[in-house]
């Protein structure tokens, strides 16, 4: 339902995209980089039974003297945090997309709620692709960075946390081949 | 809840009050922060079409008529 690695979608477009246009990957940070946010709120909903228990368990008795309506309040509110922190967390990994195309790549970033952009780039625009993979998890789990160094404005794009990184530096090298077919 | 020194009933009182009126500004900037979702999510789903667009939708206008409703609950309850 939520895949990171998406080769050849038929069912994905993006604004701008021309007709002849195809999409070759289209891609997430790994699923595994959520692991930290859900865990985070799994144990935010286990917060408020916490404090209860430790008021009851060091006899503080703290509770028990805040109004009902008051405790009930601070309740609902603690857990519409929570709502709006997993919605958050959720929406920052599934809209922040890469996208390679055959005729570019496209990096749709959103940043906050507030802030989006979207950086296109130009197979004939690029430099170099190096794909990394640094750290246990890293390794084990198969995700990476992708960094495309760009010729037109000297500076490079990242492809963070995707997956396979090797197999998509290897695309992306392939395409441009296809772009650039008297290159070296 | 009632002690037998009325001035610090009253004490008590006001302090529920004012945490009260602050949980009611925390609901409404919640609300606010609903509808930025909102907006959000109807961007975002237009920049990239996926399968998932309109459950985006869904969900966020669930959040959004949930936070009004909590602002709606938080006023009745003074």
């Amino acid at each position: 339902m939520f895949p990171a690695f998406l080769d050849k979608p038929d069912k994905i477009s993006f604004v701008d995209q021309e007709e002849d246009e195809v999409i070759e990957l289209f891609l997430r940070r790994h699923g595994i980089t959520n692991f930290p946010w859900i865990v985070l709120s799994i144990l935010g909903l286990f917060i408020p039974a916490l404090v209860v228990f430790l008021d009851q368990a060091l006899q503080i008795n703290f509770i028990s003297k805040i109004p009902e309506k008051l405790a009930l309040e601070a309740l609902v509110l603690w857990y519409l945090f929570i709502i709006a922190f997993v919605f958050e967390s959720f929406l920052s990994w599934y809209f922040n997309i890469y996208i390679m195309t055959n005729q570019q790549l496209v990096d749709i970033n959103f940043r906050s709620l507030l802030f989006r952009d979207i950086v296109t780039i130009q197979y004939n625009d690029i430099q170099g692709v190096t794909s990394q993979i640094q750290g246990i998890i890293r390794s084990f789990f198969n995700f990476g960075d992708v960094l495309v160094e760009t010729a037109a404005k000297n500076e490079s794009v990242d492809f963070n946390d995707v997956p396979k990184p090797d197999q998509v530096a290897d695309r992306i090298d392939d395409l441009q081949k296809t772009m650039k077919p008297n290159a070296v | 809840m009632l002690s037998d020194n009325p001035g610090l009933d009253f004490t008590l009182s006001s302090l529920s009050f004012t945490f009260q009126i602050g949980f009611i500004v925390l609901a409404i900037a919640y609300f606010i922060f609903a509808l930025i979702i909102i907006r959000q999510i109807n961007l975002m789903t237009e920049t990239v079409t996926t399968e998932v667009a309109s459950l985006l939708k869904i969900l966020s206008l669930v959040l959004g008529l949930l936070s009004l409703g909590v602002v709606i609950w938080f006023i009745r309850l003074i």
